[in-house]
């Protein structure tokens, strides 16, 4: 298995699933999300076990039962409400992957860490940012009604919530897209203005050679 | 007629271009001649090789910083065999994974992984694709985002990518960088030397007043944060000005735009000017003499039109702002030395639970006092403090003082030329008389990929970048402080004022 194979990432057309209420904690950081460094008391643990793992295992590990997705009605949700900025810190794939391999496809929040957003749409995770009143709204809709589900709509851009008044959301149109074809590689799109990077390659070498002087032993 | 023909013709003509697609349309709308640019827009519209609808273009790279390990690295890389369009732009160095003990020569199976296991080799394939890497025997070797800069891989005007979220840092030299192209991402742009990339908004934070004795810019990119929040960049490039910026060395342009990642924002950028540029002269990869003054031509022309219009403006005064000191688990978390650990019930709106569960992981008290909180670990060193004014500003604390007894301090030099220097100047004896370890270069403790942590349950004050949870090893515990209040606290044992230190006051 090579590092660098496009990740395999499925149709997003619409999702029904549980919503888990998690947006009164703001900035989860990739560090919570995904972290490096392993719990001692805890060894073997899947890509889906290790998401969470600071906050969802105790050191001994035995579970947080304060955490969301260790109380019952939520273990099997595949949507998260989010807080601000979730997904803030380092540009670690494992960030969206650790996630998706739990079960979440869909992140609601007020804003995401800018390079978690891309690494989600990258990988087939739907991230939607939404008012933080909506959010708030969801969130406590998700902790009346545990273990109900709801349905995201991206070929209509709505979340439909049962008792709630159909909420739409706004999302860019190049990941929506890509999102709907499960195509999210962008290499065909870039190989298409191969000749216009050849041509602004070429005319850069003229004017700023400086750029291109560092090769292996040019200057060693 | 091609987007950057029109944008040649445009500003030949005297016509400045911001943003000239309105909304998805694609649709062209030249702005006002009267509008000028920023440094950012300047910088971006010249590696523009097509749009793509709305704000997204496809841009030329000039350099790529590809990652020692995990997903996207040079192991992969190697595996795929791929053919690379531009193998000068791309470069690479195992800082992550290395050891930073001085046996790490002798024992090589102390840098763990085998990523580097095998660097050695790995690095002679890749200079044979054309591509420059650094293993821990090269003389150059060090931590990326400070190896670039220090040998002048990183020029003003570039557009730098890299996997690193810390690719941030680069824009303290006058260009365009962020991080975030792994995986997929990274193929692509060693197969076609492009990156697809929406434009950001574009915020500038003009930086007032003077700092006063010990405040550094360490201390004023936590002020900042703590204004702004750790989402205040988020959307946005942006550019750090005024009067305190400008008199910064590069040293700490660097640690500035290195944090500016830590409010969300890929891109923090200072524009050049002669401290730039005489930092750069004369360093390895800095333009050859041949090209040096049509360099310095180009790079002059790239700071922001002073009639140019930000989306967003912050001014920050930082005259009466003291040594910061973090108390939480991001960089917003922050107070200043003299203040107390804040109360949940005073946290604004919606906020309470997320203090709550920072207080109850950092283990404070709201109401203490910050400053006199016991610590079990020092850690000088990363990519945001680890350049040799910084080591001389830790020294300076140091000199004379011993290390509080039980405490593990460490110091890490960013770069073998830094390490060096540091030697040259006996600033190492300063550190190991005083009871600090002085070690190899590497990211080490700041993140723990190389075995080394804050061990469990200890408390460390850290000049690093990230307080996150677990970040320094699971169940430490970080408090963010600058590099001299990082060295304060080592020979105190406790979260202490320097400047008091300094002064020989009680601490």
């Amino acid at each position: 298995m090579t590092n660098l194979q496009t990740p395999q990432t499925q149709r997003f057309v619409r999702h029904i699933g549980i919503a888990a209420p998690f947006h009164l904690r703001h900035n989860v950081d990739t560090d919570v999300i995904a972290p490096l460094s392993p719990n001692p008391n805890m060894t073997g643990l899947s890509a889906g076990e290790r998401a969470f793992e600071p906050i969802r295992y105790l050191s001994n590990g035995s579970e947080n039962p304060d955490f969301v997705l260790n109380q019952e009605a939520y273990r099997n949700a595949s949507i998260l409400i989010a807080g601000n900025n979730f997904g803030t810190g380092s540009s670690r794939g494992s960030g969206v992957s650790y996630p998706m391999a739990f079960g979440i496809r869909v992140v609601i929040a007020p804003s995401f860490g800018p390079i978690f957003y891309l690494n989600a749409a990258q990988r087939g995770m739907l991230a939607i940012t939404l008012d933080g009143e909506v959010v708030a709204r969801l969130g406590d809709w998700a902790v009346s009604n545990p273990g109900v589900e709801m349905m995201v709509d991206l070929e209509r851009n709505v979340i439909e919530v049962p008792g709630l008044a159909t909420i739409s959301f706004s999302i860019d149109a190049r990941i929506r897209d890509k999102l709907l074809l499960g195509a999210t590689d962008e290499l065909d799109e870039m190989l298409q203005h191969s000749e216009g990077a050849r041509e602004l390659r070429n005319e850069d070498r003229n004017t700023r050679p400086w750029i291109y002087t560092n090769g292996t032993g040019a200057n060693r | 007629m091609k987007r950057r023909d029109f944008l040649k013709a445009s500003v030949g003509a005297g016509v400045a271009v911001s943003t000239p697609f309105a909304g998805s349309s694609g649709v062209f709308v030249p702005l006002s001649p009267q509008e000028g640019r920023t440094l950012y827009d300047k910088i971006w519209d010249s590696h523009v090789v097509a749009n793509l609808g709305g704000d997204t273009d496809l841009l030329a790279i000039d350099r790529n910083i590809i990652m020692d390990g995990g997903p996207g690295s040079v192991m992969g890389l190697l595996e795929e065999r791929l053919t690379i369009a531009h193998p000068e732009l791309h470069w690479t160095v195992c800082d992550h994974y290395v050891s930073t003990s001085p046996n790490r020569y002798t024992n090589r199976s102390l840098n763990i992984g085998s990523t580097h296991e095998d660097f050695v080799t790995y690095a002679e394939e890749l200079r044979e694709m054309g591509i420059q890497a650094f293993g821990i025997d090269d003389p150059q070797f060090g931590i990326q985002h400070v190896v670039g800069p220090e040998t002048g891989l990183t020029q003003p005007g570039m557009l730098v990518v890299g996997g690193d979220s810390h690719t941030a840092t680069h824009g303290a030299m006058g260009c365009v960088s962020w991080g975030g192209s792994g995986g997929a991402g990274l193929r692509n742009v060693l197969r076609t030397g492009t990156v697809i990339r929406t434009r950001a908004k574009r915020m500038r934070i003009t930086i007032e007043g003077t700092l006063g004795p010990w405040v550094r810019a360490k201390d004023v990119s936590l002020y900042v944060i703590g204004q702004l929040g750790a989402a205040g960049g988020n959307g946005y490039a942006v550019e750090y000005a005024g009067p305190v910026v400008r008199a910064m060395s590069m040293d700490s342009r660097l640690t500035l735009c290195n944090l500016n990642i830590e409010m969300s924002s890929t891109t923090g950028m200072v524009a050049p000017d002669d401290t730039t540029y005489e930092y750069l002269a004369g360093r390895e990869f800095a333009p050859p003499g041949p090209y040096w003054d049509q360099a310095l031509r180009s790079w002059r022309s790239l700071p922001s039109d002073p009639d140019v219009v930000f989306d967003r403006e912050e001014t920050i005064d930082m005259s009466s702002v003291e040594p910061q000191v973090t108390w939480g688990v991001n960089s917003e978390h922050v107070v200043g030395i003299s203040e107390r650990v804040p109360d949940p019930d005073d946290a604004p709106a919606g906020y309470r639970e997320s203090v709550q569960a920072a207080l109850d992981y950092t283990g404070l008290t709201p109401g203490n006092p910050i400053a006199g909180t016991p610590i079990d670990e020092v850690f000088i060193g990363s990519c945001t403090e680890s350049r040799i004014d910084d080591l001389r500003a830790a020294a300076e604390v140091v000199a004379g003082r011993q290390v509080a007894p039980n405490v593990i301090a460490w110091v890490i030099a960013g770069a073998m030329p830094i390490k060096r220097q540091a030697e040259a100047e006996g600033l190492d004896r300063i550190f190991t008389e005083a009871g600090f370890e002085w070690r190899e270069p590497g990211c080490s403790k700041c993140i723990g990929m190389n075995g080394e942590h804050v061990a469990p349950g200890n408390r460390a004050v850290s000049n690093s970048n990230r307080n996150f949870i677990g970040r320094q090893g699971r169940d430490s515990i970080t408090h963010l402080a600058s590099t001299p209040m990082a060295a304060a606290a080592a020979i105190a044992g406790r979260i202490v004022d320097v400047r008091r230190l300094m002064q020989g006051e009680p601490v």
